[in-house]
């Protein structure tokens, strides 16, 4: 636009230089024709050839120069070669008036020429007058022309102003906009950075202040992006990390509930002395809480503990890093014990135990040892009076009376009898914990079964007064008849044994809720309540003192309660110490269908 | 000259007694056999044996028991017999036993004990 009317200022320049040229040429040809014209009258009145002279001269330049000038506007040129038109005129107009002139000075027809010079003269003062018009017109024109190109000036300055005004105002418009634009993307930008999103660029392409600032903007969200990058890989390592330390807590707890679950107590002493790893078992076996263990040193936690044989143990593991297997009796401070197990092995950080109660097994150990205690004394006895008997029969046989030595056979002969209910009750016993006790039932009359053990028991303990007390009828039970001559031979050898001689054994039977029960009452020293419910138990004996103390009744009583089960009655005692004991079983008439009790 | 060498023997078991007796008689020995550990204890007072012969397994006052009495007003050679087997050795030959013989075992071998306790029967 401005370009437009820059270009249009330039041709009205242009126009208005050329006008101010033709207005020039313009004054030239008025001021020629206004000499011309004076020429003319100083010619007239003098003849001289000054004028005459000069005329030509102005009259030659004056056709040059309208010869020379062209106008591009064609009413000027109109009017311009109407001008040249005249020149021609003039010119022969003004040769003939000097012909005239001359033909007058020498001297040939002075009044005629005359009158033909008036005419001359005449005619030229039109022909200049004319050329006169005609240059009045043409100053007109180009005043004119310029005149309007001085008003196309004006409104193509106006309209330059205005372009430049509304220009300048777009321009300032649009400034303003990319502005606002940039300053929002800006704002945007920084919006969308401090939420988090740094993977947005601004990207403004200006290249103003906002333009650079925008790409400072850009270049620090891409250092913090790179950055944030690394936080992000150092955060995804830390997610990774925590992943592996989950993965390897669960797998860490597998083995703690494992290690926890397990039979033996794990632990792990440090160098110095520390409990470091103690798992639920070797708490319990610790008889502590793990935390009452853990960072504690074994002699706080156990004083004393360095005199015994598992620190001595302990010690040469550490020393030497050598394994150590040991069975170990521990004491604890409260005067409680234990039995352990051991195995002590080195580790880096120490030493690692493990440990298992034994103490039950220690126990029954114990009680298996003191069951052969007593079962090779129950044999002993009556082994000694046998060997002693025949060996003195054999030795001394012609000193001895017939007397002695019928008593020394009969002896014998009574205590291999007992050495026979012995082995038969172990075997019995046996039989029993191993499930091979197989009843043969049979329809058993329980009055012959008394009679039976009386007589025996008569004999063996002659001056014991045995009594059977039975009712008048006494129906049968189907029951294995030699186990239950057993049962009451071990009840009513015991009421003897423990009942002081002469005293009665009173052995009775009698029907009762469907059942039958048999019982044997002696008068001997009762069984306190402590021991009564311990005397049926396996391995078990009444607590008469120890070696040096009468034994006995153990093995008997354990069979009865085997044997009476397996028929599927009950047996009990009912003593008091000092009034002497009841020892009391059933027997069901018919045996309950359940091969489990038939077969124990 | 010399009287018998007296043995007093105590055993609850009336098996035992009969052929010890016999056979300490046969041995040339004065014997008296009683039951229980309440009896030993009044005949070593009063019968004054030489030897006492002491089973340790009897109702009311064991052997240990009546040893221990015993060692308070004699010096007495006591000889325990026991069906406990060898481990009741050590405490008995603490409480003051002379001997000790396991059952079940040879006559002769405590009339060996009996013999080895009492010199002087030896030169009757």
């Amino acid at each position: 636009m401005a370009l437009v009317i820059g270009v249009g200022l330039f041709f009205s320049y242009k126009v208005v230089a050329d006008a101010q040229e033709k207005d020039r040429v313009v004054q030239q040809i008025m001021y020629s024709t206004n000499q011309l014209n004076n020429m003319v009258a100083a010619y007239v009145l003098h003849h001289e050839e000054r004028p005459k002279l000069q005329f030509l001269a102005e009259q030659e330049s004056m056709g040059s120069l309208t010869a020379r000038v062209r106008f591009p506007v064609q009413e000027q040129q109109l009017v311009v070669d109407h001008i040249r038109g005249h020149d021609e005129t003039i010119r022969s107009l003004f040769l003939k008036l000097v012909s005239s002139q001359e033909r007058i000075e020498s001297g040939q027809d002075a009044a005629l020429l005359r009158e033909a010079e008036e005419l001359l003269r005449g005619q030229l003062i039109i022909e200049i007058s004319d050329v006169l018009g005609d240059a009045t017109r043409l100053e007109s024109l180009v005043d004119e022309e310029i005149t309007s190109t001085q008003r196309t000036v004006v409104v193509l300055v106006i309209a330059l102003i205005l372009t430049a005004a509304v220009s300048l105002t777009m321009v300032l418009i649009l400034t303003m906009r990319s502005i606002t634009t940039s300053l929002a993307a800006l704002r945007r930008g920084t919006e969308v950075v401090g939420a988090g999103n740094l993977g947005h660029r601004i990207g403004l392409a200006a290249r103003d202040e906002l333009g650079l600032l925008a790409r400072s903007f850009d270049h620090m969200t891409e250092r913090l992006q790179a950055m944030t990058v690394s936080r992000e890989d150092l955060q995804q390592e830390v997610v990774e990390r925590k992943q592996a330390e989950v993965a390897l807590r669960q797998q860490e707890n597998l083995y703690h509930s494992t290690l926890d679950g397990m039979l033996e107590g794990c632990q792990i002493l440090g160098l110095d002395w520390r409990y470091l790893y103690v798992n639920d078992t070797a708490a319990r076996h610790g008889r502590r809480a793990r935390e009452d263990l853990l960072g504690r040193t074994m002699m706080e936690v156990y004083p004393g503990i360095e005199s015994t044989e598992l620190f001595v143990q302990l010690q040469r593991c550490m020393r030497d890093r050598t394994s150590h297997h040991m069975e170990n009796e521990f004491t604890y401070p409260d005067g409680g014990k234990g039995w352990f197990q051991l195995s002590i092995t080195p580790v880096p950080e120490g030493v690692f135990m493990l440990s298992l109660d034994i103490t039950e097994r220690k126990s029954m150990e114990k009680l298996k040892d003191e069951f052969i205690a007593m079962v090779s004394h129950e044999l002993r006895t009556p082994l000694t009076v046998v060997l002693g008997g025949l060996h003195t029969l054999q030795d001394h046989s012609s000193q001895l009376t017939a007397e002695e030595r019928d008593s020394l056979l009969r002896l014998a002969y009574l205590e291999a009898e007992s050495l026979t209910d012995i082995v038969g009750n172990l075997l019995e016993l046996s039989r029993a914990d191993s499930g091979r006790l197989i009843l043969e039932r049979g329809v058993v009359n329980m009055g012959v079964v008394l009679d039976g053990a009386l007589r025996k028991a008569g004999a063996q303990y002659p001056r014991h007064h045995f009594v059977a007390e039975l009712p008048a009828s006494l129906p049968e039970v189907h029951a294995d008849c030699v186990r239950l001559e057993r049962v009451l031979s071990n009840l009513v050898d015991n009421a003897a044994k423990f009942s002081p001689e002469g005293s009665p054994v009173r052995v009775f039977a009698t029907t009762r809720d469907g059942e039958m029960l048999v019982g044997v009452a002696d008068q001997g020293d009762g069984i306190s309540a402590a021991d009564q419910a311990r005397l049926f138990a396996p391995f078990e004996r009444l607590g008469r003192g120890s070696a040096g103390s009468t034994g006995g009744t153990g093995l008997g009583l354990l069979v009865c309660k085997r044997l009476v089960e397996a028929h599927g009655g009950r047996i009990w005692v009912e003593s008091e110490v000092g009034k002497g004991s009841v020892f009391q079983f059933t027997v069901p008439f018919w045996p309950i269908t359940d091969s489990r009790v038939v077969e124990r | 000259m010399t009287r018998p060498v007296r043995v007093l023997v105590a055993d609850d078991e009336p098996g035992i007694l009969v052929f010890v007796k016999i056979k300490l008689r046969g041995s040339g020995y004065e014997v008296m056999t009683v039951a229980s550990g309440t009896e030993a204890l009044e005949q070593a007072r009063t019968w004054a044996p030489d030897v006492l012969v002491l089973d340790l397994i009897m109702p009311g006052k064991d052997g240990y028991q009546t040893l221990k009495e015993l060692r308070s007003f004699s010096h007495m050679p006591v000889i325990v017999l026991s069906a406990w087997g060898e481990e009741a050795r050590p405490k008995s030959l603490e409480l003051g036993a002379n001997d000790f013989i396991a059952k079940p075992f040879d006559p002769d071998d405590l009339v060996a004990s009996i013999h080895r306790l009492t010199p002087r029967a030896s030169t009757p």
